[in-house]
């Protein structure tokens, strides 16, 4: 692996020369910049992934089989293992998608799942993202610059192989599709992700389409060509949040998306990757139900831990929380990239006072968990090794079968006194090195 | 033939058409700079006119720091390449990622020229070889005719009228205007026959009559 570590700047390069860019607002500019990539991989053993991914698979299929009850039956509510009055307060609960099954049934087709593992080696799941998890693209075209560089490091590591990954995806979507293109719906140029989206499309050979290169007619959706005639497309893989996807249905005034878009889903005309009204499974509230639902829809114990995490909604976990305000971390439940995320003991006195008047006002609005002290990465800095915090985003992908991409985007905290690792907050990313065989 | 929208059409026209103009800049600013290395160092007043840019330069220094540079200056290189850009990296998807590369890199070119002066025309050139691989890489790795053809008409197209803008020799227009009828002929997008019956014969007499051309071949295709 040493071979590899040599190539940092090497490997930067090549990711510039490709574009591998990720864009930000700054004072309502929109800036892109490229995304710092370390050559020194997180690694995970063959027979610690086969442990994750089974876990994984049995979270995002518990999360599936809850978004499916939560938009038909909500058996889950009827038995009281998740609260009404909790659940149906979700900003991203949506009550026009009650009713509605989507294609083949499944309405998280490409889960993203933050991980955390703490210094004694245990992972636990820090956030599940079933809306729009952006980030395969990056240690995708990463891996395959550092074989450039190095081929003799991957000669000697025997690793499952990660660019695979549009190839997961383009099945994915042909198993839903309905009859027709496969689409990736992006809000345009100027969206954080954009080059994963252009990326993505140019991988899985789905095209690359903005809301106004469609058109819903007699509750089909087209792809509108230069020269009139109209093509069906059968999946959308949409990289448009749920607010945006459907002026005729929510935000009225969207203008990246496509009028008609979500009654062409209703009526099973077409496939929408992930479907509308996920929100309602990835609110950092519904998380703390995740082992819950487990139990409830599978009948088996969790094989991944949630960090410990309290809900101020319920009033003994309020009690918890003050008690130790200032040993955990708060969240805000409807923000997402690293905004929202205070830590108690690093508040003032007049702020942490604001602040639990705050979560005394609006308990649904927040969680309380215990820190997590991650296991730190070692990152290449001016040719030094230094210690920082890391995450790993693992893809899940649901089609006929629930699959884990062999590998993942590990972020990680360019700040030595940070947890924050969100590439939005200045983080950087790594690849994630699956052992293909077992150690002997 | 891929799928193509009006828009993403619209962007491998004037993808085209921008690198077509970026590289005619670069190269008559390389012709310039080296006149005014030891020469006068007015000409590019000469400049300004003969492209038909507006003179906004104080001075030599001023016109070789700001027309290659100035992101503010819908003139200078840097926004044709720009330009050029924003077209192309909506279209990775069809273009490929190895072809966007080398526009990718054409603007890296400009910004290390940019840094160091005494490297300007080195940068430029290099500028000139990626913006060459780019043309290369189109031919060779990306499939669809289409693409090729869109982008090549927007580039001929520029690149007449920009003949038609310096007058050009006939024989120079005539070159340029049996390019761009072979690639009209092998494009799907519609265009007039009855303007291209009368270009051709005004770009056969001796005494072209620039201006008048020059309007008729904006009318030839709207994309």
């Amino acid at each position: 692996m040493d071979g590899l570590f040599k190539h940092q700047a090497e490997v930067n390069t090549l990711l510039a020369r490709y574009g591998v860019r990720f864009g930000i607002y700054q004072d309502k500019k929109f800036i892109e910049q490229l995304f710092p990539f370390d050559v020194i991989p997180r690694t995970i053993a063959h027979d610690e992934f086969a442990q994750l991914e089974r876990g994984l698979i049995q979270r995002v299929t518990a999360l599936n089989l809850f978004l499916a009850d939560m938009y038909s039956d909500k058996r889950i509510v009827r038995e009281g293992i998740v609260p009404e009055e909790f659940v149906f307060s979700s900003s991203g609960y949506l009550p026009q998608c009650d009713g509605v099954l989507p294609a083949q049934g499944i309405y998280s087709h490409i889960s993203g799942i933050d991980l955390v593992q703490s210094e004694d080696g245990t992972w636990y799941v820090l956030e599940d993202n079933l809306r729009i998890p952006s980030g395969a693209s990056y240690p995708m075209i990463a891996r395959e610059l550092c074989r450039r560089c190095s081929p003799s490091t991957f000669n000697h590591n025997q690793l499952a192989d990660n660019r695979d990954y549009a190839k997961l995806l383009q099945v994915t979507m042909h198993q839903v599709n309905r009859g027709g293109l496969n689409v990736i719906l992006t809000p345009g140029r100027y969206n954080a992700a954009y080059f994963e989206h252009s990326y993505l499309a140019e991988n899985t050979e789905a095209l690359l389409a903005t809301g106004n290169d469609l058109i819903v007619e007699n509750d089909t959706l087209y792809y509108k060509e230069y020269n009139g005639k109209k093509r069906q497309v059968g999946a959308v893989y949409r990289r448009i949040s749920d607010d945006y996807l459907d002026p005729l249905i929510f935000s009225s005034d969207s203008l990246i998306g496509v009028p008609g878009i979500f009654q062409a889903y209703k009526k099973g005309n077409v496939a929408l990757l992930n479907a509308p009204g996920n929100g309602i499974a990835d609110d950092k509230g519904t998380y703390y139900f995740v082992p819950r639902m487990i139990h409830f829809y599978l009948n088996e114990e969790p094989i991944l831990q949630n960090a410990p995490t309290y809900l101020p909604f319920y009033p003994q976990d309020m009690r918890y929380i003050l008690a130790h305000f200032d040993d955990l971390v708060l969240k805000d439940v409807a923000e997402a990239g690293g905004y929202g995320v205070v830590f108690g003991r690093s508040m003032s006195k007049e702020r942490k006072e604001a602040f639990i008047q705050l979560l005394k006002n609006e308990p649904r609005r927040f969680i309380g968990q215990e820190i997590i002290y991650f296991r730190d990465l070692d990152i290449l800095d001016n040719e030094q090794r230094l210690p920082r915090k890391a995450d790993l985003r693992a893809f899940v992908l649901t089609g006929k079968t629930v699959q884990v991409w062999k590998s993942g985007l590990t972020r990680f905290s360019r700040d030595q006194e940070s947890f924050i690792v969100n590439s939005s907050q200045g983080g950087g990313f790594k690849d994630t090195w699956v052992y293909s065989q077992a150690k002997k | 033939m891929g799928i193509f929208s009006s828009e993403k059409i619209s962007n491998l026209y004037w993808l085209g058409r921008y690198l077509d103009r970026t590289q005619s800049a670069l190269k008559l600013f390389m012709d310039y700079f080296d006149l005014m290395i030891d020469g006068d160092k007015n000409t590019y007043r000469t400049f300004c006119q003969t492209t038909g840019i507006p003179d906004v330069y104080a001075d030599k220094a001023d016109f070789i720091h700001q027309y290659p540079f100035d992101t503010t200056n819908p003139h200078s290189v840097i926004s044709n390449v720009n330009r050029a850009f924003d077209n192309a990296v909506v279209m990775r998807d069809t273009l490929g990622s190895d072809t966007l590369a080398y526009l990718q890199m054409v603007l890296y070119d400009l910004r290390s020229a940019e840094s160091n002066e005494e490297r300007l025309m080195i940068g430029m050139q290099n500028a000139i070889d990626h913006l060459l691989a780019f043309w290369g890489c189109l031919d060779d790795m990306v499939d669809d005719e289409a693409t090729r053809n869109t982008i090549k008409l927007g580039k001929q197209v520029e690149h007449l009228e920009l003949d038609l803008r310096l007058k050009r020799p006939r024989s120079c227009l005539q070159r340029d205007y049996k390019r761009l009828e072979n690639r009209l002929l092998h494009s799907f997008l519609p265009y007039d026959q009855a303007l291209i019956d009368t270009i051709e014969p005004m770009l056969l007499q001796d005494s072209v009559d620039h201006e008048n051309a020059l309007m008729l071949l904006h009318q030839l295709l709207v994309v």
